[in-house]
């Protein structure tokens, strides 16, 4: 089988690897954003992805996870009385200056890590010995990519709101965008943040019976709270919600638009001007084939599969390029997620690009006029 | 092919053909008649600008004559749409024209082979049709390489090979020659007379270059779009001795 647009792609690759790489950057650019985009919105709402609550109880009317202020201590009878419940834990988090005697100072986000031993103690990836350490009195912990902006060493000393804590341990991939976190017990964040009768903590975790369908409870426990007193979310609506708001306050969404916009056109452009180039450089082949009774529809085909063939091409060299970028952000502890969806958007849409400009460098086709081949 | 034997291969009658360029009409063809039948080798010639391209063109059904007819193996083209057109092309006709018009990626063979495959033939037939075909032309050693690497002449014979792989009823080709030394260009000519007196093609070939009319069984002449001399050549024995004059 002879395949045309293969053969020609191999054979003039110096033609097309402007093409291609226009793709694989336009995708790049896109993924790479997106990527940092979901770093940063992870890193926005660590505490919330990594608790092992199945239902989050907020203040109600947030918009962002780390609005919730206050929930009512009394709910937590009414959480108890479902039958779904297995587990109800108080969460708290609280805003400090941290102080270490070198002179750093810091705002940071003291989060109150429930200890007592059940479903839903600790954090997803903060392993047992460290908890045990948040156990000791004024003992906490802090991510290890925070300990240079923190000046803070473990076995140290700090004084968070003028309290003196020891830095008992580290802990990875807990590094936030907003502000250090620091990790303490309820008890140790009590003392810290000093609010001991405001009527109830900012969070209630929930942790359900696999039997029940979460948003069924949910539905449930918010029909009770008839006072409107506290919202209910899983993890994943809390953190798209906090997303949102997120993307909207900080004009990351306009940014990301723009961008995908431009790497659009970009694309496209160069793209289509290099397979219009490849069409006009076989006119007069294409007229001799349409002499000899071969259909413009068949031509077209050529031209489709070529500009398949140029999308599969960019997206070996993105992807290969992008593997390269995830190694390099990794090694410098930057936020980058590339999740398989992700991934595959981006390869559909520089896929489209490619069939695009294909479909744009089509007209050209039509210039082929057998009859201008006899002079 | 449905077509009793005395059907000439290409009739045209009364074919007139003019351009417009802004105000000015420039008449091309004058009121031609011509036929053609199988098995011939009918040379076209004539001082340059009388025509000659574009009374093939005509021929071919590549462009429509503003009046007058052409009947393919019988069969009128005038009332045909495009598509059908294509179709007629496809079934009979091969072209060969002044520059080969090879695709750079193809080795000789996949240039041979791209035409068999896009025009429907069997894929089992392919691969052996196109060695054929190449063979003919004298160039089964020369099948793995791409044009960059094959002469003009060889270029021109590839082309030919795949103007020849359909096995059309109807071979045109414009100057096929003239981009060839004195070797390459009797080489080229003689394919074509061995494709009109083996495979009883009608060949109709443009060219100004008189030591053709060696090889011809016909020579028409044509100046200033009307038909100078039509003349059978004694020298090359026809096959097909049915004496055919231009105007009926
Ligand atoms: N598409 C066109 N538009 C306008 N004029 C044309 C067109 N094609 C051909 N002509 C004119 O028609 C005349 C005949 O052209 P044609 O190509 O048929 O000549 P020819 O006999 O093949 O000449 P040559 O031997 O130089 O190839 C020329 O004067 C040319 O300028
Ligand atoms: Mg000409």
């Amino acid at each position: 089988m002879v395949s045309l647009a293969r053969q020609t792609l191999v054979h003039e690759w110096k033609r097309f690897a402007a093409a291609i790489l226009t793709l694989a950057f336009s995708g790049l650019l896109i993924l790479v954003q997106v990527g940092l985009l979901l770093g940063q919105l992870d890193a926005f709402t660590l505490p919330v992805t990594r608790a092992r609550a199945d239902l989050w109880v907020t203040a109600a009317n947030i918009r962002s996870w780390d609005q919730s202020t206050i929930v009512p201590a009394r709910s937590e009878g009414l959480f108890w009385s479902h039958p779904a419940i297995r587990d109800v834990r108080e969460m708290a988090i609280g805003y400090a200056d941290w102080k270490t005697g070198n002179g750093t100072r810091q705002s940071v986000m003291v989060v109150g890590v429930p200890l007592q031993p059940g479903a839903l103690a600790g954090f997803q990836g903060v392993p047992a010995e460290t908890l045990a350490i948040l156990s000791h009195p004024d003992s906490v912990v802090v991510d290890a990519a925070d300990m240079d902006k923190l000046g803070a060493e473990v076995g140290g000393t700090a004084e968070i709101a003028g309290k003196r804590v020891t830095v008992g341990g580290i802990v990875h991939g807990f590094r936030s965008n907003l502000m250090p976190l620091v990790f303490a017990s309820p008890a140790s964040l009590r003392q810290i943040a000093m609010d001991g009768g405001t009527g109830g903590p900012p969070y209630f975790l929930l942790k359900l019976d696999p039997r029940f369908d979460v948003a069924t409870v949910r539905d449930q426990l918010e029909a009770a709270d008839t006072a409107d007193s506290y919202a209910i979310a899983t993890p994943d609506e809390l953190t798209w919600m906090s997303a949102r708001f997120w993307l909207e306050e900080s004009g990351a969404g306009t940014s990301f638009g723009f961008s995908m916009l431009l790497a659009l056109l970009v694309g496209v452009g160069v793209t289509g001007q290099t397979l219009r180039g490849a069409v006009i450089a076989s006119l007069k082949e294409y007229a001799t084939l349409r002499a000899l009774g071969v259909r413009v529809g068949q031509l077209r085909a050529i031209v489709l599969e070529q500009s398949l063939w140029v999308a599969l091409a960019g997206n070996v060299a993105m992807f290969a390029i992008a593997a390269a970028l995830c190694g390099v952000a990794w090694f410098l502890d930057i936020p980058l997620v590339m999740s398989l969806w992700l991934c595959a958007v981006t390869s559909l849409f520089v896929t489209a690009i490619a069939c695009v400009s294909g479909l744009l460098s089509l007209s050209v086709l039509y210039r082929s006029e057998p009859a201008d081949l006899l002079r | 092919m449905l077509v009793s034997s005395d059907t000439p291969a290409l009739a045209a009658h009364g074919l007139f053909k003019s351009y417009s360029s802004g105000d000015s009409r420039m008449d091309i063809l004058k009121g031609i008649d011509l036929t053609a039948r199988c098995g011939e080798l009918t040379l076209l010639m004539g001082p340059s600008g009388s025509g000659k391209s574009t009374l093939m063109a005509v021929l071919a059904g590549l462009s429509r004559p503003d009046r007058g007819r052409v009947d393919i193996l019988g069969q009128p083209t005038g009332c045909l749409g495009d598509d059908e057109l294509t179709a007629i092309r496809l079934r009979h006709c091969g072209f060969i024209f002044q520059s080969p018009n090879l695709f750079g990626a193809l080795d000789a063979l996949d240039q041979v082979r791209l035409v068999l495959q896009m025009t429907g033939t069997p894929a089992a037939e392919i691969e052996a049709r196109a060695r054929r075909a190449l063979t003919e032309v004298g160039l089964a050693d020369r099948a793995h390489l791409k044009p960059a690497a094959l002469s003009g002449g060889e270029k021109q014979r590839v082309a030919i090979a795949r103007a020849l792989v359909k096995r059309p009823t109807l071979l045109f080709a414009d100057e096929p020659t003239s981009a060839l030394d004195r070797y390459n260009g009797d080489m080229v000519t003689l394919i074509l007379r061995r494709i009109a007196h083996l495979h009883r093609a009608a060949v109709l070939c443009v060219t100004h270059d008189s030591r053709l009319i060696a090889h011809a069984d016909r020579v028409v002449t044509i100046e200033d779009g009307r038909i100078l001399s039509d003349e059978r050549t004694g020298c090359a024995p026809s096959p097909d001795r049915v004496s055919d004059n231009a105007a009926p």
